[in-house]
């Protein structure tokens, strides 16, 4: 597959929306997301005590769909490059987005955590009677 | 290396970034897989001989799980956290983007202004707290009789 053109980040982040969501239909399978340095294919090489410059990161996010799948058009596979100085605003929407998309975690259980509470201070009251 | 506690992820993470921040990846893994496995084949089979009915599936939602993956092909270090709780998803992309992302791009962590470098300083403070709860942890299983406690903490997950 050809690699494609990096998105805009409101692009990435409607198309990451509608991954998340295929999922959410779906009983079973993965997303992939991954962030490395951006390195410039013409970029030259740097020696390597040279001082690190700042640089844009690489978001990738995928179905990890292949073989088969990539042949029928089922392979989803999207990027988009972040600058160092977009960097806060970038993961704040993009923390919104994965929340609202990873919506098969487990959610914070407090009906479990109030009857603990409660089996704690019943478990704590006839030891200090006894 | 798989960590139990997001703080050594991110503390170990950000380490391994600082050592090697051109080549190191971080990759995010959101699976979801069916609440129960199907039957297998003999088990089906074995039902159908005792002309018992197949048991309907399960109205359970499917579970989901959140992998977390900081690789450096260079030195071949894969540090792993797993999560199954909704909660952590906030905090755990934040993580990426504050002092895991700055460090990638190579902007300076402590010039990067006042959130970021409090941050820092709470999790070195909590490194060596992270280190001695596990310690406290079982003291308490052992003094409270918890062993058969632990067991169905297991069975739940």
């Amino acid at each position: 597959m050809a690699p494609t053109a990096p998105l805009s980040h409101d692009e990435f982040f409607v198309k990451l929306a509608e991954l998340f969501s295929v999922r959410t239909d779906q009983d079973h399978g993965s997303i992939h997301l991954s962030q490395k340095r951006y390195i410039p294919p013409n970029a030259q090489p740097q020696p390597e005590d040279a001082p690190l410059q700042p640089a844009a990161l690489l978001i990738r996010a995928s179905n990890g769909k292949s073989k088969d799948h990539r042949a029928k058009g089922e392979k989803i596979k999207i990027s988009t490059i972040v600058e160092p100085d977009q960097l806060d605003g970038f993961y704040t929407r993009y923390a919104e987005v994965c929340r609202g998309g990873m919506a098969g975690l487990k959610p914070r259980d407090r009906k479990k955590a109030s009857a603990k509470k409660k089996k704690k201070k019943g478990g704590a009251a006839p030891a200090a009677a006894a | 290396m798989l960590y139990e506690k997001s703080e050594d992820w991110l503390h170990q993470s950000s380490l391994l970034l600082e050592a090697r921040p051109e080549t190191t990846k971080i990759t995010t893994t959101y699976t979801k897989t069916p609440a129960r496995r199907p039957l297998s084949k003999s088990a089906i089979q074995k039902l159908s001989d005792a002309n018992q009915p197949l048991p309907e599936p399960t109205a359970l939602p499917p579970r989901a799980t959140l992998e977390l993956r900081t690789y450096c092909p260079v030195s071949g270090v894969a540090l792993k956290y797993h999560t199954t709780k909704a909660a952590e998803v906030g905090r755990l992309i934040s993580m990426l983007g504050g002092p895991l992302g700055r460090r990638m791009a190579g902007l300076n962590v402590e010039e990067s202004g006042n959130g970021v470098k409090k941050e820092e300083d709470e999790e070195m403070i909590d490194a060596p707290a992270a280190e001695s709860t596990p310690v406290q942890q079982t003291q308490q299983a052992g003094t409270g009789g918890g062993a058969a406690k632990g067991k169905k903490k297991k069975g739940k997950r």
